[in-house]
């Protein structure tokens, strides 16, 4: 996935799998969230996600459900 | 229903994972129940009273934690199956343990059990990481919005329990109905978030950034410990200081075990004198006690280590350090608590697999989670490794452990692997793990858990050990043939007879049915193979020995086969460990799988295919070897 680390992103909507996304949200993503990557693991492995004031690990394929918006950097 | 058990008020715990609903249940029951840095600690309901200081009346429930009331694996599934499954008459009110750090994201949860027609009271938790920090969270505000009774907790030290206690007095016994959701689509979740986000943007007092101090301790700590390359080196390494700690740190312990029992064994021989209950005695059974006993150090050592682990919050770095390679073997990074807990034992690690959402995923770890070296093993080993390595340099014997360990490992990984095949792809998996803040273990918990733990491993195997114990030797004194020498006795008595039947099951692996009834016995605990054999090579090879040492050891190396030969060389020891290494001989295990899979055939295809596997290649390494 083609994000770069520690900057920050909006999300502006949803795509994918259905359950994956009722999990997404059930966790706390939602539009207009504005989230960080924090680390990304080799081989595309998950990455790790800042979202309010906890980190949540998220496999490629979960992250690829959310979309981004980079925001510019302040 | 009798009119006391209407009048009993239950109330259930339920809450996000890691929120604190075990630590808040052990406050009100005064019980010990595992609370674990990690979300997924609790993956089965408890029950309990409050405590009589409370002067309340009251049952209370623990359940799993669950991010919403649409379980998405059997962990959360077990707390659906208590809010809606049971007669609904059981609860009558819940307590909504929301972490007051992550407000906007925990009160998700109580829009659902709002809608689902629950009375409720929230439980706000982790208050002290707050106040640590001057901030504060207007409890007032929230139980107006919510329309509910409002209590700030703090996990640490117990405060604000008795408050609950109170307000949980005050809520009535009447019958509630309540029904489960319908789903609630994308929508809808989206408008809650954000009505809730709203709601409690000026909830906690905030200073400077308004982030947590321990927020920003566990972000630069996972700057270095996810790093994508000196995590994974932190990974390995914390790994090794592990399980090598294990060892090194356990030698003087054991020995100092292993001196006790021998004393207690020579003044056994002393006291008695010679003879045959003289033998079976110190022999028999204080030398298997012993031989089991002396892996209490490093089997507390290991749940001490893996309790700091869990309690400082690393063990869901860990997971997501490992998901990637996991998930080429058809697992997920959530199959790593299991997996690892395995290594002590296969009961309680089948269990923690619930929190594996895709049940192809968990049909692979606990396939292969009897492969983990668990403690159990170890007693046999040492025996083996002992009589291969009699009389060389201590790390001979050292480095073959490891070998076993990591041959365990290897095959776990090849039977995922090929597991990963053959099962078709059904159901999407996930991972997203939440990972909890770092905080700093619990010294005096950490060890509370880990005695606990070792105590349960030094009392399981001590009952079966004992009875079977003199099972096989009253079996295998009788009837007394006045055959001339101590061997044909044997072969003459109840159990000899019986032994000698399934004989040549065990020839191809090169021992004879004495290691056979030794290997049958092992089904009860793996533990009990060494008692069993010191009780019949005991009688079968002592009493023609007029040797002062009548160490197993000794006996083991002089034990032949009726056709002549040694029964235990280089060749059937090693093909002896291979088995062990591999084979499911463990009752439990078994029993367990049937309960967690829902399913008979899982177990039994589990039982065989590790058994045949590890008899094929047993006899393999005997052949080549011999
Ligand atoms: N500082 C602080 N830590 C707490 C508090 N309550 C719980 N903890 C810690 O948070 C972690 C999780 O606590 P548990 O009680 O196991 O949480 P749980 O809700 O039962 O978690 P699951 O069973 O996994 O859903 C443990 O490390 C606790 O020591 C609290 O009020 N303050
Ligand atoms: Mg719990």
């Amino acid at each position: 996935m083609d994000i770069s680390l520690d900057t920050f992103y909006e999300i502006v909507g949803f795509s994918g799998d259905a359950l994956l996304l009722e999990r997404l949200s059930e966790m706390g993503f939602r539009k207009e969230k504005k989230i960080r990557f924090i680390q990304k693991l080799p081989f595309r492995g998950p990455l790790v996600v800042e979202l309010d004031q906890t980190h949540i690990s998220l496999r490629e394929e979960e992250a690829q459900c959310l979309q981004l918006k980079q925001l510019a950097i302040p | 229903m009798s009119a006391t058990e209407t009048a009993r008020n239950t109330v259930a715990l339920v809450g996000p994972p890691n929120s604190g609903k075990t630590t808040l249940f052990n406050w009100i029951t005064g019980s010990k129940f595992r609370t674990v840095n990690y979300p997924g600690s609790t993956i089965d309901y408890n029950l309990g009273r409050a405590h009589t200081r409370y002067g309340a009346d009251i049952d209370i429930i623990d359940t799993p934690g669950v991010y919403s009331l649409f379980p998405k694996s059997s962990d959360e599934l077990v707390t659906h199956e208590v809010l809606f499954e049971k007669k609904s008459s059981d609860i009558h009110h819940v307590v909504i343990v929301v972490d007051a750090t992550q407000l906007a994201r925990n009160l998700y949860l109580v829009r659902q059990l709002q809608e689902a027609g629950y009375s409720y009271t929230i439980a706000l938790t982790m208050i002290d990481l707050l106040r640590k920090d001057n901030m504060d969270v207007n409890l007032d505000k929230i139980a107006k919005i919510f329309n509910c009774q409002v209590v700030g907790i703090d996990g640490t030290l117990g405060g604000g329990v008795p408050e609950l206690i109170e307000s949980l007095k005050k809520t009535q016994n009447k019958n509630i109905v309540v029904k489960k959701l319908e789903h609630w689509n994308e929508d809808k979740r989206e408008n809650i978030l954000k009505e809730l986000e709203l709601l409690t943007k000026n909830l906690i007092t905030k200073q400077k950034n308004g982030k947590l101090s321990i927020f920003q301790k566990t972000a630069r700590i996972d700057k270095i410990l996810l790093h994508p390359v000196a995590g994974l080196f932190i990974f390995a390494a914390v790994m090794i200081v592990l399980f090598s700690s294990i060892f090194w740190m356990a030698a003087p312990f054991m020995d100092v075990i292993d001196g006790v029992f021998s004393w207690l064994a020579e003044i056994t021989k002393k006291t008695l004198g010679d003879g045959l209950l003289s033998d079976f005695l110190s022999d028999g059974i204080i030398a298997s006690f012993g031989a089991v006993l002396v892996f209490v150090p490093q089997i507390f050592i290991l749940f001490f280590g893996i309790g700091i682990l869990e309690d400082s919050g690393y063990l869901a770095r860990a997971a997501t350090l490992i998901d990637k390679p996991f998930s080429k073997l058809g697992l997920n990074g959530r199959s790593f608590v299991p997996i690892l807990s395995g290594f002590a034992c296969a009961v309680p690690a089948m269990m923690a697999s619930r929190t594996l959402s895709n049940k192809r995923e968990r049909w692979i770890t606990n396939f292969i989670i009897p492969l983990m070296t668990c403690s159990a093993r170890l007693p046999v080993y040492a025996l083996l490794l002992s009589f291969v390595f009699l009389g060389q340099a201590a790390w001979k014997p050292g480095l073959a452990l490891a070998a076993l360990y990591f041959g365990a490992l290897l095959v776990g990984a090849i039977a995922a692997a090929i597991l990963n095949r053959m099962l078709k792809k059904e159901a999407k998996s996930f991972f997203m793990l939440e990972l909890p803040l770092y905080r700093r273990a619990n010294f005096r918990v950490v060890l509370k858990n880990a005695i606990v733990k070792t105590r349960s491993y030094a009392t399981r195997a001590g009952p079966v050990i004992f009875t079977l114990s003199v099972l096989i030797w009253t079996l295998s004194s009788f009837p007394k043939a006045d055959a001339p020498d101590a061997t044909h006795r044997l072969e003459q008595s109840y159990f000899g007879q019986m032994g000698r039947a399934i004989e040549p099951v065990f020839e191809p692996m090169g021992v004879d049915w004495r290691v056979g009834v030794g290997l049958l016995s092992a089904f009860a605990a793996r533990e009990v193979f060494v008692s069993t054999l010191s009780v019949i090579f005991n009688i079968s090879e002592s009493s023609d020995e007029a040797s002062m040492q009548n160490s197993l050891l000794e006996k083991m190396h002089n034990a032949e086969r009726s056709d002549g030969q040694k029964v235990f060389t280089t060749a059937s020891v090693t093909a002896l460990l291979i088995y062990f290494m591999i084979a499911l001989q463990c009752i439990s295990t078994s029993a367990v799988a049937i309960r967690e899979m829902r399913s008979w055939s899982f177990a039994i295809i589990q039982l065989v295919v590790l058994n045949v596997v590890a008899y094929v290649l047993a006899v393999g390494t005997y052949k080549i070897l011999s």
